[in-house]
C-alpha cells in the first residue's frame, strides 16, 4: 500500500488567515497548498491532489461560494470535503454554504481544537 | 491679462461651466448606449457599458441595469463605467451593496469603493463603526489601500476600541503590509486585550514581527 502525507487546500485572501489556518493543520502532520482566491484554488486543486478544502467566503477575483459550486461541478474536485470558513455566523449564511456544497462550516476564527477534531473526521481512508 | 474684457479666472469659470453642460446633455450616441443596456443580447449589453465610460448623463441608466444584471461581463463593464464616474451617486450605490446577500456583489462593491478612495473615505469611516460586523470588515478591507494622511489613526482608533476579533483580525492582517513602528503599541495592546482568542495572538504577533523586521532594514 502506497502511502503519502495527506493534504489540505487553504482559501483566503488574507495572508495571516492562511499562515494561522496553515500552522493549526500543519500541527496534524497534514501538508498544505495555499490559494488566495476561488481561481487559484481551483487551478492549485486541479494541478496537485488535496484531501480537503478550507475555503472562506469573501474574496477577490472568485468567492467562496462559486468556488465550492464550481469544484462540485468537477470529476476530479467533486468528492473533495470542502470546509467553509466565514466571519457570517447566521444559519442564513451556513444554509448558503451548504446549498453551494460546502460539507462543513465554521466560524472565524477557527479554535484550534474544531480545526484538529475536522482533519480527524475528515481523513481519508483510503488514498487515491 | 483679460480676454474680451473678462479676466482670466472668470474666462476659466465660464469655459469649466460650459464643459460641464456639454457633458449633462445626452449626445446621440450615448442615448442608443443607454437603450443597448437593456438589450437580449450579453455582448451588445456589454459593449453599451463600454461605450459609456466617463459619461455622467448616463449615471441612472448604468444604477439601474447593474440591479437588474446577472452576466458577470457585463457587470464588470458596468461597474468600471460607474467607477469612471466618480460621483456620490456611485459611492453609495457601492455602499449599499456592501450590505447585499451575494458575496460576488459585495466583492465588486468592495473593489469599486477602493477604485475611488478620495471620493469614498469620509464614508468608509463611518462605515468603520457600523453595527455590522461583516460591513466593519470590508470597511477595513477599504481602506487599507486608502492613501490618506487620516487611514493610520482611524486603523489605530479602531483597534483600540473594537471588540468583534474578526475586524480586529482583518485589521491585523493588511496591518502588517502596511504597519509602522509607530502603531506597535496599540499592537501590544489588543495582544493583552485579546489573550484568550488564538488567532489574533498569532496575527498581532506576526504583524508585530513584520513591522520591525521591515524597519530593522531601514530605508531602501
Amino acid at each position: 500500500m502506497t502511502t503519502r502525507p495527506f493534504k489540505a487546500l487553504i482559501v483566503d485572501d488574507a495572508t495571516t488567515v492562511r499562515m494561522y489556518h496553515r500552522a493549526l493543520v500543519e500541527q496534524q502532520g497534514w501538508e498544505t497548498v495555499e490559494a488566495e482566491n476561488g481561481v487559484e484554488a481551483l487551478e492549485k486543486a486541479l494541478e496537485t491532489h488535496v484531501d480537503v478544502m478550507f475555503v472562506d467566503v469573501n474574496m477577490p477575483v472568485m468567492d467562496g461560494y462559486t468556488f465550492i459550486k464550481t469544484a462540485r461541478q468537477s470529476e476530479t474536485l467533486g468528492h473533495i470535503p470542502a470546509v467553509m470558513i466565514s466571519t457570517e455566523a447566521q444559519l442564513v449564511d451556513q444554509d448558503k454554504a451548504f446549498a453551494a456544497g460546502a460539507n462543513h462550516y465554521l466560524i472565524k476564527p477557527a479554535a484550534p481544537d474544531d480545526i484538529a477534531t475536522l482533519l480527524k473526521l475528515l481523513e481519508p481512508k483510503e488514498l487515491p | 491679462m483679460a480676454w474680451n474684457g473678462r479676466a482670466d479666472t472668470e474666462v476659466e469659470i465660464l469655459v469649466k461651466s460650459q464643459r460641464n453642460k456639454d457633458a449633462e446633455v445626452d449626445d446621440l450616441s450615448t442615448v442608443e448606449a443607454k437603450k443597448e443596456l437593456s438589450s437580449p443580447d450579453a455582448n451588445r449589453r456589454r459593449e453599451a457599458a463600454v461605450a459609456l465610460y466617463g459619461r455622467k448623463a448616463a449615471l441612472s441608466a448604468l444604477v439601474d441595469r447593474l440591479e437588474e444584471e446577472d452576466t458577470p461581463a457585463v457587470r464588470e463593464a458596468i461597474i468600471n463605467s460607474l467607477i469612471s464616474l466618480d460621483s456620490p451617486k456611485v459611492v453609495d450605490t457601492f455602499i449599499a451593496k456592501l450590505r447585499c446577500d451575494e458575496a460576488e456583489h459585495r466583492n465588486e462593491a468592495v473593489y469599486a469603493l477602493q477604485q475611488m478612495p478620495e471620493r469614498s473615505a469620509q464614508k468608509v469611516k463611518k462605515l468603520l463603526i457600523d453595527s455590522d460586523a461583516d460591513v466593519r470588515i470590508m470597511a477595513v478591507d477599504i481602506i487599507r489601500l486608502l492613501t490618506i494622511s487620516d487611514a493610520p489613526e482611524w486603523r489605530g482608533v479602531l483597534l483600540e476600541s473594537e471588540e468583534n476579533p474578526n475586524v480586529v483580525g482583518v485589521a491585523m492582517d493588511r496591518l502588517s503590509e502596511i504597519g509602522s513602528v509607530n502603531e506597535v503599541p496599540v499592537l501590544e495592546a489588543v495582544i493583552e486585550r485579546f489573550s484568550g482568542d488564538a488567532y489574533l495572538q498569532f496575527a498581532t504577533s506576526h504583524a508585530i514581527d513584520r513591522i520591525k523586521a521591515i524597519y530593522s532594514e531601514g530605508p531602501i
